[in-house]
């Protein structure tokens, strides 16, 4: 346990370390290669530690608070990571998606780590499909958050942000990566419907967190039809992002640890 | 007329009723859970208006009937509105408790039959025999087995059932649930002779592990007896891992007109109204859920039809350069994505 706690520390820094490279390369594109670099090497770090704690404890880091962080923080960095590497849009802008992630990457080290036991009605298979589908809805959510903070940094920092392209392409990036989520959202909730109707002989009954996945799914809904058919300025499709992504935040990381439902979605 | 017909149709589609539907829909959910609510009958009346409002478009809006992949996906979405109802409609949901070493019986099914849900829960049949449930240290409660027999040809086969494992008797899925209890084996013969011998279920346990007690009144008989089961100490140690288990030693206590008398396996006594009462065994009962949802599989096809054309419209769009529906006057570097 102790060995996974120090890989932790040292992926955590690697993340804060990229983040603050990637910032950098804003004004100096060079250095976002270099934070690649040290973003790769911390996510490989931290999927070791993860992987440590899964043989230790024979289940997946989806229980408790502290596995929920740290296998967020890894899966967001890792779509981030995927992103940056495929896209040169999404490496420009790579400083103000790891920015946002440094929110997660906090939250994990002053989380305390502790043990979990798998829950009965986990031991389904339609229970890592569930997780990898909502995980990678979350992953492109937030780089679409950083896109969007980029569009209204731009307000303030225009010479910074220079790199960038131009503001309606970086919106209309943002949009897209929506839409793509949104799909992913979709497929996470038929999966998750599934799951419980494996679990629990029913596949939707409003517990807290169903309901709000719910209302996060009709917003980003709300989002995609207001974005698509009224053209919004960008900066406005960039704050409504935000907005979704704010809900989308609460459903997968607070209202797990408030509801007393069956479908806890962590404990 | 048909004008006239398109103009209405052209207003309830409008996208502005989409938008603001779907962001109520998604308001009245979170508020409804919030306060404690939690039958999801106040989401019906903005969903119902988002199911309108998406026909409408369907039928009246030029963009969506212009792209293939997008109209597919609304008609798949208006598909699976209907797919939801029609479950609505025909579905079942309740809960059951059987005695070990009994047979499941129909008619001790609680639960709500929805309008058109067509009964055939005598399709069930199965024998209870034990189970077992084991609990973590701080009685965390783990999984749940419960050994039943099914009936096979002309003879019957042992399975095992649990938290994950339903007991499919199409339509019906029976789970184990948190339910689980004592029950009395009592055999009551009445002042003429004949005799009866039944199970009085008492309160789950050890969630009313203090109210270990149950009311019943003989058969033919007007007098309530309440029968309880002593317990002077929890049956598990909170610190440490238990399994589910009947007292050692038990014994029944009989109250008849406040007058209390405790019996011991196989003991009898004469009740004041005539007849005789005696305390067989101490068995266990199981709680199950019992569900149907007949129609689960057109939620799921029409589910997954629309995502498809979903997949297939967004994929046509990303395919598009950035920036090539940007405004003429952006200067539109593409490429980036
Ligand atoms: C309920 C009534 C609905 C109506 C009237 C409606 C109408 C429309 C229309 C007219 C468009 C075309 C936008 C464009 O490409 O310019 C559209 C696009 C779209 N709609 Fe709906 N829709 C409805 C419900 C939904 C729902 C429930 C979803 C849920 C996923 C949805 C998802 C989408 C998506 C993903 C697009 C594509 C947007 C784009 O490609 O830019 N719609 N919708």
């Amino acid at each position: 346990m102790f060995e996974e706690t120090v890989l932790l520390w040292i992926a955590a820094g690697g993340y804060v370390l990229a983040a603050l490279m990637a910032l950098a390369g804003f004004k100096r594109p060079a250095l976002t290669h270099i934070a690649l670099w040290i973003l790769g090497s911390a996510l490989l770090i931290h999927a070791i530690s993860i992987g440590m704690r899964w043989g230790r404890l024979e289940h997946g880091p989806y229980v408790n608070l502290h596995e929920i962080l740290s296998s967020n923080v890894w899966s967001l960095n890792a779509i981030a990571f995927v992103g940056a590497t495929v896209s040169a849009l999404l490496r420009r802008a790579l400083g103000s998606v790891l920015g946002v992630l440094q929110v997660l990457t906090l939250w994990l080290l002053v989380t305390p780590v502790t043990d979990s036991a798998l829950p009965v009605t986990y031991n389904t298979p339609w229970l890592p499909v569930h997780i990898t589908l909502g995980k990678i809805f979350l992953g492109l959510t937030v780089i679409a958050v950083g896109l969007s903070i980029a569009v209204l940094l731009r307000r303030f920092a225009k010479a910074r942000l220079q790199y960038l392209p131009d503001t309606d392409i970086v919106e209309e990036a943002a949009y897209r990566l929506i839409l793509v989520a949104v799909l992913f959202e979709s497929l996470m909730l038929v999966a998750g419907a599934a799951w419980a109707r494996d679990a629990w002989g029913r596949y939707w009954a409003w517990d807290p967190l169903e309901t709000w996945a719910f209302a996060t799914w009709m917003s980003v809904i709300a989002y995609i039809h207001w974005r698509s058919v009224r053209k919004p300025r960008p900066e406005h499709s960039a704050i409504a992002i935000i907005g979704v992504f704010v809900l989308a935040f609460l459903t997968f990381f607070g209202i797990p640890f408030l509801s007393a439902a069956p479908h806890k979605g962590a404990i | 007329m048909i004008d006239r017909l398109m103009g209405i149709l052209k207003l309830l589609a409008r996208i502005e009723i989409t938008i603001a539907l779907a962001l109520m829909a998604g308001a009245l959910a979170i508020w409804n859970a919030e306060s404690g609510g939690g039958n999801g009958i106040w989401i019906v009346a903005p969903l119902s208006g988002l199911v309108v409002n998406l026909c409408a478009a369907l039928v009246s809006n030029r963009t969506l009937s212009a792209q293939p992949a997008l109209f597919a996906f609304h008609v798949g979405l208006a598909g699976l509105a209907i797919a939801v109802a029609v479950d609505a409609l025909t579905s079942f949901t309740g809960h059951v408790e059987v005695t070990e070493n009994s047979l499941f019986d129909p008619n001790m099914v609680v639960g709500v039959a929805r309008p058109f849900h067509n009964s055939r829960l005598e399709r069930i049949r199965f024998r209870q025999k034990s189970f077992e449930i084991k609990y973590a240290p701080g009685m965390s409660r783990r999984d749940t087995r419960s050994l039943i027999e099914i009936p096979e040809g002309n003879s019957w086969r042992e399975i095992e059932i649990g938290d994950d494992t339903p007991l499919v008797f199409s339509p019906y899925r029976l789970y184990t649930s948190f339910n689980k209890g004592f029950a009395p084996i009592v055999t009551y013969v009445d002042a003429q002779g004949a005799s009866y011998t039944g199970a009085v279920h008492l309160p789950s346990y050890p969630l009313n592990e203090d109210r270990q007690g149950n009311v019943w009144i003989p058969p033919g008989s007007d007098e309530p007896l309440t029968l309880w089961l002593p317990l002077e100490e929890p049956l598990y140690n909170v610190d440490a891992e238990w399994r589910f288990s009947l007292p050692e030693n038990p014994s029944l206590v009989v109250i008849e007109q406040g007058l209390r008398r405790e019996l011991r396996p196989g003991e009898s006594i004469q009740l004041a109204e005539g007849g005789v009462l005696r305390f067989e065994s101490l068995e266990t009962w199981m709680g199950y859920t019992v569900t149907a949802n007949p129609y689960v599989s057109l939620i799921v096809a029409t589910a997954l039809a629309s995502l498809a054309s979903l997949l297939w419209h967004i994929s046509k769009k990303l395919l598009a350069p950035l920036g090539a529906q940007a405004s003429s006057t952006s200067r539109g570097e593409s490429g980036y994505v």
